[in-house]
């Protein structure tokens, strides 16, 4: 990359084949399975199923972002956007619920 | 040559693309604040029916996966705008937009059933809250549909290749971001709600 601008066409150079997101949707739908099926289990309730709906909801989001959005493919500007209104909107969201005490409330 | 040069940054970004994940990072904040809003109302229900009551987690969870693989339909587009082949493209752009109408037809069908209940816009915060964030992620959906729709038309009459320009990948990322936002609804609305 020895341009001043950097060629469109490269950007894409690391993309995936059709295949390889065949496998990431089956990977997808397999998580959104297991995230309703552990809300039937007895017993599995609380802080576990909490945390564990969050983590597999976490994957699921990022999995896409990175793969289907292709922004792990993207310059750091991008990467740095994105991931600054994703922070943006977790500090919003912790900042209003605290405002009213209702944070843990919550979860 | 000279139009892809137009469209760059100085840093060697395309404007657009840089411009959509600005733009996409701020919708991140919009939905952070709905989202927030009915956690902080979703036990106001002034006596209505309440989540517990109301959502139908097997029903939601297929309109997820519904919506999940059209983000795969819609990625497979891309691919296929990639490598020029306008038949796949038109094949898979359909798809997707056939699949977001399969997921607002089940909005509608859920919405016509919550009012059928007892839930109504204006029955208690949490039906508000509730209403706001999911009506207008359905606006998104329905946004997606009509841009998807155009670009079927578009690549009829013209072929969508990439020297016209990189709205297949625009269309993509808006339509890649309606379904993150779903997977964090569909977690934190529904599935954590019940």
């Amino acid at each position: 990359m020895a341009t001043d601008t950097p060629a469109v066409e490269e950007e894409h150079a690391d993309h995936l084949s059709p295949a390889n997101y065949w496998g990431i949707a089956l990977f997808l739908g397999i998580v959104t399975a297991v995230e309703v099926a552990i809300t039937y289990i007895p017993g599995y309730d609380g802080a576990l199923l909490v945390i564990s709906l969050l983590v597999l909801g976490v994957v699921k989001f990022l999995t896409v972002v990175a793969f289907f959005m292709h922004l792990k493919y993207e310059p750091f500007t991008m990467n740095f956007m994105f991931y600054f209104g994703l922070l943006g909107a977790l500090a919003l969201f912790i900042a209003m619920l605290l405002s009213f005490r209702a944070l843990f409330d919550n979860f | 040559m000279a139009a892809e040069v137009a469209h760059t940054t100085t840093a060697g970004l395309d404007i657009r693309k840089t411009a959509m994940w600005a733009f996409l990072a701020s919708e991140l904040m919009f939905f952070g604040a709905l989202i927030s809003t009915f956690l902080l109302y979703r036990g106001r229900t002034n006596g209505g029916p309440d989540a517990h009551e109301l959502f139908d987690i097997p029903f939601t969870s297929i309109s997820s996966f519904v919506l999940l693989m059209s983000s795969l339909t819609m990625v497979l587009a891309h691919n296929a705008w990639e490598r020029n082949d306008q038949r796949q493209l038109r094949l898979w752009l359909l798809s997707t937009a056939g699949l977001g109408m399969v997921f607002l037809g089940g909005q509608f069908f859920e919405f016509s059933t919550f009012v059928h209940e007892g839930l109504k816009l204006d029955t208690s915060p949490f039906g508000s809250s509730f209403y706001m964030l999911t009506g207008f992620h359905g606006a998104h959906v329905a946004v997606g549909v009509l841009m998807l729709s155009a670009m079927v038309i578009v690549s009829y009459r013209v072929g969508l290749t990439k020297s016209r320009g990189m709205n297949v990948e625009l269309v993509a990322l808006y339509w890649h971001f309606v379904d993150i936002i779903w997977i964090v609804i569909f977690t934190v609305v529904y599935l954590l709600q019940v």
